[in-house]
């Protein structure tokens, strides 16, 4: 029986079958929990037949200045990352190139740490629940694209900035056929090749084994490069486009945000969508101003701002997320009116866009199942013998005063699922958007005339 | 903050957003003044819960190993009779709901 055979609608049912059959694809559940940070699985030599070479310099289609050139010495690079995260308060120099190469180095540099590591994380659960929030986008927005075609379609998708390859597993339960898998850091891609080598492989051995989606790799800055140059075939027509975590490296200027867009919308069809995740810059400037500093977070995340912040600039607003010590590279505002009217000119019409909280209130009755086996939220108050990852006085007053309240209805053992205040307020800053690629006609000079 | 040459329509776009939300991140950006009055909602809170606790190293190995030893007649004949069943409503479903 096929994965294509099975009703697809529903992803819970996929989680409850198989975590029983399979303890490994437990642990792969936990391993794609991992989605952007660190990898347990060491690299394999697997033999990858596709492998677009790293360019030693990036061509620069959009905008004008010198070529890039990708240092052949990454210690300099790593000095560099280093200067940038000790230098607090100083006003650092703008690469004349920009960030990629900062940022690529940044990942191409993190740490592995293992499984038991990781889980003793303080974001443990934040994770957990950012996947949660991107397996139920990621579900809700192939279903319409199933339901608008042929049963057994074939289904393309782009994943622009996949790191590590997070998001490898929610495809296959997505039953797509072909994945793109673009990211800066060539680290992250082998990584992201190999975990996908070990679903296959995995899966060959599996007596309930399903079709397995094809994938090829492009190691390239989505920001600067034009990706469909790169795709094995030009002409693809794409169903989906997602960019989780990481679209907020393309505002670094007006051109890295066009053709970060441009790549986005290049090869969608008519009717398929451009989803992603990223920080609300309405929040972080509300939270930056209430603060009274240009430094705000808590014990597990600080955002430090290095631009204006009485009038962020629409483009290069830049800032440093730190998030329990994972993420501490330049990211930038992405004014979201902006982007609706940059989306506007390579076709994209806004379909929805939620905060984090705003979209688990939508979805947590559909996604309450799969919250539990992806251990996307706590359990207060705790079993026997585990311990609260949050830390502060009051992270869990909020799920107290719930159990209080609730009184007399509950038994005496009734348990909460939630996350700790401090993951919360990381978490909180987030907000999901959906465009959909509008059809359009062609004017005479050849440019396209979107019908909106 | 664009330190690489603009085109010409590139630039109009620009000016053209700075005129347009020239009142960004202020109290008359109604989508930032309901964010910033909005402060941060409660965290999420998940009840009826029903979340297993954190996998031990020790559930980790032994999870889904406790068929393994029998694992062959008994499991088949299941799955078997539970295909069976599956596969006879869904010809007949075929046969009512053909999509294309």
């Amino acid at each position: 029986m096929s994965t294509f055979d099975k009703d697809l609608s529903s992803f819970d049912d996929y989680y409850e079958n198989e975590k029983s059959t399979d303890d490994l694809e437990q642990e792969l559940i936990l391993a794609a929990a991992d989605a952007d940070a660190r990898n347990h699985e060491h690299k394999s030599n697997h033999e990858v037949e596709t492998t677009p070479e790293i360019e030693p310099s990036y061509e620069q289609e959009y905008g004008s200045g010198s070529k890039l050139k990708r240092s052949l010495s990454p210690d300099n690079d790593v000095e560099r990352v280093t200067r940038l995260k000790t230098n607090e308060g100083e006003i650092i120099e703008r690469p004349s190139e920009g960030y990629g190469k900062i940022i690529a180095t940044h990942y191409n540099t993190l740490e592995e740490k293992g499984l038991h590591e990781r889980s003793k994380s303080r974001i443990f659960y934040l994770r957990n629940f950012h996947n949660w929030i991107k397996s139920m986008l990621i579900n809700e927005y192939l279903t319409k694209i199933k339901d608008g075609k042929r049963h057994n379609s074939p289904i393309h998708v782009l994943d622009m900035g996949c790191g590590k390859g997070g998001d490898l597993l929610k495809w296959r339960k997505g039953g797509i056929t072909h994945l793109i898998c673009n990211d800066i850091a060539d680290v992250s891609l082998d990584q992201c090749k190999s975990r996908y080598y070990d679903m296959k492989n995995r899966n060959g051995r599996d007596r309930n084994s399903s079709f397995i989606y094809t994938i090829e790799t492009i190691a390239a800055d989505f920001t600067k490069v034009r990706l469909r140059k790169k795709y094995k075939d030009p002409s693809i027509k794409l169903d989906l486009v997602s960019c989780q975590f990481a679209f907020h490296y393309g505002f670094e200027s007006l051109t890295q945000a066009e053709c970060t867009m441009h790549n986005a919308a290049e090869c969608l069809q008519p009717g398929g969508f451009f989803i992603g995740t990223i920080l609300d810059s309405n929040d972080l400037i509300a939270r930056i101003r209430k603060s009274g500093a240009n430094i705000f977070g808590n014990g597990i995340f600080k955002v430090e701002f290095e631009c204006d912040i009485n009038k962020p600039p629409l483009f290069g607003g830049k800032y440093h997320f730190n998030l329990d010590g994972v993420v501490d590279c330049p990211e930038f505002l992405v004014h979201f009116s902006t982007l609706i009217k940059l989306a506007k000119k390579y076709g994209l019409k806004l379909v929805r866009t939620e905060k984090f909280y705003d979209f688990y209130q939508r979805m947590h009755v559909d996604g309450q199942q799969l919250m539990g086996n992806m251990k996307g939220l706590e359990t207060f108050p705790p079993y026997p013998n585990t311990s609260l990852v949050g830390t502060d006085e009051d992270d869990y007053t909020h799920a107290e005063e719930f159990l209080k309240n609730e009184g007399q209805n509950r038994n005496a053992n009734a348990k909460v699922g939630t996350l700790s205040k401090s993951e919360w307020e990381a978490s909180s800053l987030y907000v999901t958007f959906v465009f959909e690629k509008m059809k359009n006609t062609w004017a005479t000079d050849g440019t396209p005339i979107y019908q909106f | 903050m664009s330190q690489q040459t603009l085109t010409k329509e590139q630039e109009a776009f620009l000016e053209e957003c700075l005129l347009e939300f020239s009142d960004r991140y202020t109290d008359a950006d109604f989508e930032y003044k309901k964010t910033y009055d909005r402060g941060i909602p409660p965290p999420p809170i998940m009840y009826p819960w029903y979340g297993r606790p954190k996998l031990t190293a020790y559930r980790r190995r032994n999870q889904g190993d406790h068929h393994s030893g029998h694992r062959d007649r008994y499991d088949n004949n299941y799955r078997d009779r539970d295909n069976d069943r599956y596969r006879d409503r869904r010809d007949h479903q075929e046969v009512r709901f053909r999509p294309y």
